[in-house]
């Protein structure tokens, strides 16, 4: 499954990105916003995580982006402590759910099993 | 100037002029390859360290993931010790590890930290807080608060007290960083005054926080340094603490009128049966400012008790607080509505246009 990442924190990106191949997931990491649009043109993600505070473009341009792609594209949202407008915003705009950093990556990899479900697959192995 | 008219005929001569021209020429080439060096030189800073980097971050993304036992050692690859060296690749990767830090929980984040030790950061952090320099001082207290290296917190607390706001500001977002409530024992001692940004910046600290009895809250709402009563008076109002309802109320007569107005909102989240009556016998002695806030307030807790107070204030010269005491009326009091329109009735300027406000405003 693939996996657009966008992260403008870059050793937080590679963390992210090596977590998700660990797991099996085909990931796409963007340290930008711009970067991010002009992947969404060449991969159509199965998911895509991305941060609301971004360089060049904004997260929730990149959710705004995925979802004209593909509205069922589940989106998942990085935010920061009292970032909760741009939350509630991302909701608006289709986000399927979000994580305050600092987060756990467990955390993180739950979140994504249940959008993508493949949770319950997980729970019976 | 005969001379300078001579060396301008000199000129002129095939022997000079070539001489002149080949030196130029050198110059000239001289200059380009001191132009190339320069640019292949920065090239190099430049491609070295991006290898660095992509390769370190990768390192630490592999080594905070695997899974490892305490006592299992950090190997530090050889080829980074030469890049660590150097200045600007250390803060690289220390900054690298601080925005992990700040972005992930958990055993992971326990790693980041075990990793800034191991690489001798912590070192570095330390160098910083010692500087005199006040930015690199707020950049260390900074590090060691994000990796959370609570030893460090008897040098830094001495800090939330510096006559630098940012090393202040910073030292107090450690202590409490490091201790939450408890963290705040710096109000205790602090004799400059917290600014309402950094106000804002410790209770949106705070909030991830459970809700507990704050230690010393009594105790800074009689502080003589007016911003931390404020402050106190702020987490009163936010964490509803009843237990200091009574030194609230003795914030109502406080010199300042910032804080009196902060005590007159605090109040309205911490009423009980006697907050109404108190706030309408403060209002006899307030400016008109603090009068619009505690109409404010009272549209909240009043009722029908201070209904009589309150139609009195309907004739009040000054239109903002006969608008503001008509909303408490037609809010709080049970028959409200029957007062104002009653009063339109008898007196229809100003008081059909306050009652249609009213109505307009409090059906939205």
């Amino acid at each position: 499954m693939k996996i657009l990442l966008v992260e403008d924190a870059t050793a937080l990106l590679r963390a992210i990105e090596l977590k998700l191949k660990k797991i099996g997931y085909e990931v796409y990491p963007c340290a930008d916003g711009r970067q991010a649009l002009e992947e969404l043109e060449s991969v159509t993600p199965d998911l895509v995580i991305t941060d609301i505070m971004l360089p060049f473009v904004s997260g929730l341009e990149v959710l705004n982006a995925a979802k004209a792609k593909n509205k069922r594209t589940p989106v998942i949202v990085f935010s920061a402590m009292g970032q909760e407008n741009a939350v509630e915003e991302a909701f608006l705009l289709g986000a399927d759910d979000y994580v305050v950093k600092p987060f756990g990556l467990k955390e993180l990899e739950m979140r994504i099993k249940r959008l993508l479900g493949t949770l319950n697959a997980d729970i019976q192995s | 100037m005969i001379l300078s008219l001579l060396s301008i005929f000199d000129f002129f001569k095939p022997g000079f002029f070539y001489a002149t021209a080949a030196v130029f020429a050198v110059l000239i080439v001289l200059l380009l390859v001191l132009i190339y060096w320069n640019l292949y030189e920065r090239k190099a800073a430049f491609f070295q360290p991006q290898s660095f980097r992509v390769e370190f971050e990768l390192w630490v993304s592999k080594w905070i993931l695997e899974d490892l036992q305490d006592t299992d050692t950090i190997r530090v690859p050889l080829k980074f010790a030469k890049h660590l060296k150097r200045p600007n690749n250390r803060q690289f990767a220390l900054d690298g590890l601080i925005e992990l830090k700040k972005s992930v929980a958990g055993a992971v984040g326990d790693k980041v930290v075990a990793l800034y030790l191991e690489l001798g950061f912590k070192e570095d952090s330390l160098k910083k807080l010692n500087s005199v320099v006040w930015h690199q001082k707020v950049k260390g207290i900074n590090e060691l608060s994000v990796m959370q290296q609570e030893d460090m917190n008897a040098r830094i607390f001495k800090l939330t007290n510096n006559r630098n706001k940012y090393i202040r500001r910073e030292a107090q977002s450690a202590m409490f960083n490091f201790y939450g409530f408890k963290g705040l024992r710096f109000l205790n001692v602090l004799t400059h005054a917290i600014s309402d940004w950094q106000q804002l910046n410790l209770i949106e600290q705070l909030r991830p926080l459970d809700p507990e009895p704050i230690p010393g809250l009594s105790g800074w709402l009689h502080s003589d340094n007016d911003t931390v009563v404020i402050f106190a008076l702020r987490l009163a109002e936010i964490y509803q603490c009843f237990e200091v309802h009574a030194d609230v109320v003795h914030c109502l007569a406080h010199a300042n009128e910032a804080v009196r107005s902060q005590a007159a909102k605090t109040l309205k989240e911490i009423a009980d049966d006697s907050t109404a009556d108190i706030l309408c016998k403060q209002y006899t002695v307030e400016t008109v400012r603090n009068q619009v806030v505690l109409l404010n307030s009272l549209a909240v807790i009043a009722g029908d008790a201070q209904q009589p107070f309150l139609t009195k204030e309907l004739d009040n010269e000054n239109a903002f607080l006969k608008l503001g005491a008509a909303r408490v009326i037609a809010t709080c009091c049970s028959n409200g509505w029957a007062i104002l329109g009653a009063k339109a009735r008898e007196q229809p300027s100003p008081f059909q246009k306050i009652y249609n406000h009213l109505r307009f405003e409090l059906k939205k």
